[in-house]
């Protein structure tokens, strides 16, 4: 298993090891699990019954405590598909390569969360699902952008092939989030300006903004918690694959000395 | 085992995979065992499947981009642009923003009627359909519709919140503001 040696992503997995560990958590993930666990909890005591309901919006604002971490979470995954990318091919390393595909993958889930709260906040406020103006236009190249990235680690190639090509779509495809998240400065629309980020006075104030940032923070802990999972889990099944492989060689090898 | 390890990681179809000192010679005739097999039937309809989806999203982003650059960059116009450019505009289908003006809004057989007002110039509007909860004076909207004559014919009124949050609190020091600058002015 010389493999395993050179492309571990820490001295802890000797070359040669057999046993695999049956699971992915450990004792960081556990408590990451917990606080965000207790932390949802929190969430929802705080957004649903201790927030007042908004002035115009009503009980509307409380999707706010949702759709503003999640797209958070899933812009800090995209940036650490893009950071993962980089690094992968500066050090061509499994590690930097699966951590960009395990942290997009993630964040792909975040983004669609995003649309599908943004899309029921803007059927209340707006009075309509979906308009093609340019914060959602933007957004939606973004997720077809994400998703393409995930589609590609799908076509079967080597994994140096795999990790390039999906590096470089991880790398170009960042640049759309200033974009997107600057389109409601730039260009007229429907979606509202930005709420908390990028305004040095927020637009809120008292339990709402307390909220808002607590929503941020489980929301990041969470993130967190499944990006170490779904990273354990591909390294995992990278090393299942390359067992098949020596498998179906040493196969063919005894049939070789057969016949 | 260390100084000679087992070519696990060596492509049996490489050149020198005979020259491999102390491993039996293989035998490398095309198999139909099954893990061949899995390879070869598994492999195309895979590879096939991922590049379609693949050109399946980039179709969809050049829609997606084609549609949103035409209509993003001019989301709506403001009423004042919109009356300058009501000869431009006649016959075609847009969107409108402005404020509702208060004391405006009237109930019709088969909607509301109302004014809008941006950059000074107002709209009368004919809005067919009931309009949205957060419907009222003073709110900003965006009007899908065309111009009739003088007045702008609307089917669907869009509410444009801004990112401003008002704890929804009787007493909040910003109420009794407003009050007040009411009170002087009237």
């Amino acid at each position: 298993m010389t493999i395993d040696g050179t492309l571990s992503p820490s001295g802890a997995d000797a070359p040669g090891r057999s046993t695999a560990p049956g699971s992915t958590s450990s004792r960081a993930t556990r408590v990451l699990g917990w606080t965000s666990l207790v932390g949802i909890a929190a969430l929802v005591v705080f957004g649903l019954w201790i927030t007042p309901p908004d002035a115009q919006l009503g009980e509307t604002i409380r999707i706010l405590y949702m759709h503003v971490p999640t797209v958070s979470a899933a812009y800090v995954a995209f940036i650490i598909t893009a950071v993962g990318s980089i690094a992968y091919l500066w050090k061509r390393s499994e590690f930097w390569d699966l951590l960009a595909a395990s942290s997009a993958e993630i964040g792909v889930l975040f983004f669609a969360l995003t649309i599908f709260n943004g899309m029921l906040w803007g059927r209340i406020t707006w009075g309509v699902f979906w308009r093609w103006e340019p914060r959602l236009t933007t957004t939606t190249v973004l997720f077809l952008t994400y998703l393409g990235y995930l589609a590609v680690r799908r076509i079967p190639t080597s994994a140096r092939t795999r990790g390039t090509v999906s590096a470089v779509i991880g790398i170009l495809a960042v640049v759309n989030i200033p974009i997107t998240h600057k389109a409601v400065d730039w260009w007229r629309g429907l979606h509202q300006e930005k709420t908390i980020f990028g305004t040095v006075d927020p637009e809120m104030q008292g339990t709402q903004l307390f909220t808002a940032y607590l929503g941020l923070t489980v929301f990041l802990v969470l993130f967190a918690w499944l990006l170490i999972h779904r990273f354990r889990l591909a390294w995992l099944t990278e090393r299942a694959q390359e067992r098949s492989l020596d498998e179906a060689i040493a196969e063919r090898r005894a049939e070789g000395s057969a016949s | 085992m260390d100084v000679n390890p087992p070519p696990v990681s060596d492509d049996p179809e490489s050149p020198d995979a005979e020259e491999l000192g102390g491993a039996p010679p293989l035998d490398l005739s095309p198999r139909t065992a099954r893990h061949a097999e899995d390879a070869r039937s598994g492999r195309s309809p895979r590879a096939v499947l991922a590049v379609g989806a693949v050109v399946l999203v980039v179709i969809a982003l050049g829609v997606v981009l084609f549609n949103g650059l035409q209509s993003a960059s001019t989301f709506f116009y403001n009423v004042d642009e919109a009356v300058e450019r009501r000869d431009d505009l006649a016959g075609d289908r847009f969107r409108m923003q402005g404020n509702v003006v208060p004391g405006s809004v009237e109930t019709t057989d088969d909607g509301v009627s109302f004014v809008v007002r941006y950059g000074g110039a107002e709209v009368p509007v004919d809005h067919v359909g009931d309009p949205p909860e957060l419907f009222g004076p003073e709110i900003p909207v965006v009007l899908e519709g065309q111009f009739v004559g003088e007045r702008f014919a609307s089917d669907e009124i869009l509410i444009r919140h801004d990112n401003e949050y008002d704890e929804a609190n009787p007493e909040r020091i910003q109420q009794a503001e407003q009050d007040a600058q009411q009170g002087a002015a009237g």
